[in-house]
């Protein structure tokens, strides 16, 4: 089962509009765009192909399992995300993101740990305290 | 339209650092004025001025920061552009500069970059300087610029091994050519072990693999090869003067510089050189991992093989390829718009052989590389700029 943050709802706002929802089997999904025309995918979601330009364009439901390209730590890093934290690049079927990285404590990231998506509580809205959720991507455990 | 030889008439080049008191206009018109001068130029002699600048929330004066500088030096009353590219924002000054000149559509124009980054909190320059990522996904989840070269340093890693040793050389190296410098920010004696032992700022970054954030000004006068000729003893021609952006595409790979792979294609071919003719070259050591990844996207050494520049201290100050003789972005600091221009600066002094104790032995041919920005990992532009003295 992947995570979903407890304090998340769907009346809860997202750091990317649209980005990540809870699908039909209760997991997260993020959400892209695919062109019907070129099938060309992209992440966030677009009103019209960049590849193309139809704007002939449909919702899809990205891979939730993909692999890390490259991954940082920082210690010094941007107002309202406490550090240190992690984040990377994630390669997933036909997409490559960036993403916030968690649990990361267990052992040492490597370039092309298998990762899995999770739905997190980002980080406040600096102006009226509420929080911001998307998603993050975690090492993926082996399957038993 | 018919194509005309440019070159640098002479250039000038404030202090780089905290310049706390400082207005903008202040330090920027004292670098305009440098060029002026030492250009045996007139303020009216000038058609136009493209000036680098990102107008950080440090700066105050936010528009019209060309005409608010050139105001300070007489020049008024002709045509004035910003141009903004991130961290290569005066390179870019620098090539619409050229491109007007090489046209023909003008004799003389004036290439500036300035920027004025200190006096905030980290937390808002940080902010400011995320802005040169994907503001939608990357700057709004915490990603940085030092996470960027970071990421970078680690897929370099992956593939070829542990650098960390070579990179804090390179810091070393650029930190001793710095005290060379007067015009340099940080003046610091730094050994190995100092690097390897600073603060970790984004593993495997550490803040003495980072450049710092800093005020400056640096500008250039370009102008026809023949009007140059008349205005100076040693004018420098611009042989190349080409910048590319990335192409954002899901297959670009973190440890090579393909992006500065294509546009120093392009300049050498401007040039009808190859990288093994280069005497001196500045690259945009912003995080010592990138100085390592252009020597290799420069073809100063093949992929994986940037250490060994290092190792064989061929990019020292007496090296076969001294690379950073200012001191960088590392030492002299970066001012992001203003670093591009100060390369150029860097080179001029150089190929006259003005360089003082950092002098380059009798170099003719010089290469900068500034890159700007970044979406998806990838660089936001890189430009190349080949001067020579003939």
């Amino acid at each position: 089962m992947q995570y979903v943050h407890p304090d998340y709802d769907e009346s809860s706002r997202l750091v990317v509009n649209g980005s990540i929802r809870i699908a039909d089997d209760d997991n997260p999904v993020l959400i892209g765009t695919e062109c019907c025309e070129c099938e060309f995918v992209v992440f966030p979601s677009r009103s019209f192909c960049r590849n193309c330009l139809s704007d002939d364009v449909t919702d899809v439901q990205l891979a939730r399992t993909g692999r890390l390209e490259t991954y940082t730590i920082a210690h010094t890093g941007q107002e309202g995300i406490e550090p240190p934290y992690a984040f990377g690049f994630v390669s997933l079927e036909n997409v490559r993101l960036y993403s916030l990285l968690t649990e990361c404590e267990k052992k040492p990231l490597e370039v092309g740990d298998p990762v899995e998506l999770v739905l997190e509580r980002i980080k406040e809205d600096p102006e009226t305290g509420e929080p911001l959720f998307g998603h993050m991507f975690r090492p993926k455990e082996k399957e038993r | 339209m018919t194509e005309n030889e440019v070159a640098i008439a002479s250039v000038g080049q404030s202090d780089f650092g905290e310049l706390e008191g400082q207005r903008v206009t202040e330090f920027g018109s004292r670098a305009v004025r440098e060029a002026l001068l030492s250009s045996n130029v007139e303020s009216d002699d000038i058609d136009e001025a493209y000036i680098g600048n990102v107008a950080t929330t440090a700066q105050g004066q936010t528009s019209v920061i060309g005409q608010a500088i050139l105001r300070e030096v007489g020049v008024t009353g002709i045509p004035i552009t910003r141009v903004e590219n991130a961290c290569a924002s005066s390179t870019c000054a620098f090539q619409e500069a050229y491109k007007r000149v090489k046209s023909g559509e003008c004799d003389i124009v004036l290439a500036i970059g300035v920027e004025k980054m200190t006096g905030v909190p980290t937390e808002v320059a940080l902010k400011d300087m995320a802005g040169g990522t994907d503001a939608e996904v990357e700057g709004s989840m915490g990603m940085t610029f030092m996470g960027l070269y970071g990421m970078r340093a680690n897929a370099y890693m992956d593939r070829f091994g542990d650098v960390r040793e070579e990179l804090a050389e390179i810091a070393v190296k650029n930190h001793a050519n710095g005290l060379k410098n007067p015009r340099a920010h940080l003046q610091l004696n730094v050994e190995r072990a100092d690097i390897l032992e600073s603060r970790m700022i984004s593993d495997p970054i550490r803040l003495l693999d980072a450049c710092p954030m800093s005020d400056g000004a640096a500008a250039a006068v370009v102008t026809r090869g023949e009007i140059a000729e008349q205005l100076v003893e040693k004018p420098i021609y611009v042989d190349a003067a080409e910048m590319l952006s990335g192409d954002y595409l899901e297959d670009a790979e973190f440890w090579r510089e393909a992006l500065d792979e294509r546009v120093a294609q392009k300049a050498y071919n401007e040039a009808g050189i190859g990288p093994d003719d280069l005497d001196v070259v500045e690259v945009h050591d912003a995080a010592t991992i990138g100085e390592l990844m252009h020597y290799e996207g420069l073809g100063l050494a093949d992929q994986g093989e940037g250490a060994s520049l290092v190792r064989d201290g061929d990019v020292m100050l007496d090296g076969r390829i001294p690379v950073n003789p200012s001191g960088g972005l590392k030492s002299r600091g970066h001012p992001v718009g203003a670093t591009g221009v100060a390369q150029i600066c860097e080179l001029v002094w150089q190929l006259r052989n003005e360089a003082g104790s950092r002098q380059v032995a009798n170099p003719s041919i010089g290469l900068a590389q500034n890159s700007g920005g970044a979406l998806a990992g990838e660089g936001g532009v890189s430009t190349v700029t080949i001067l020579s003295n003939r």
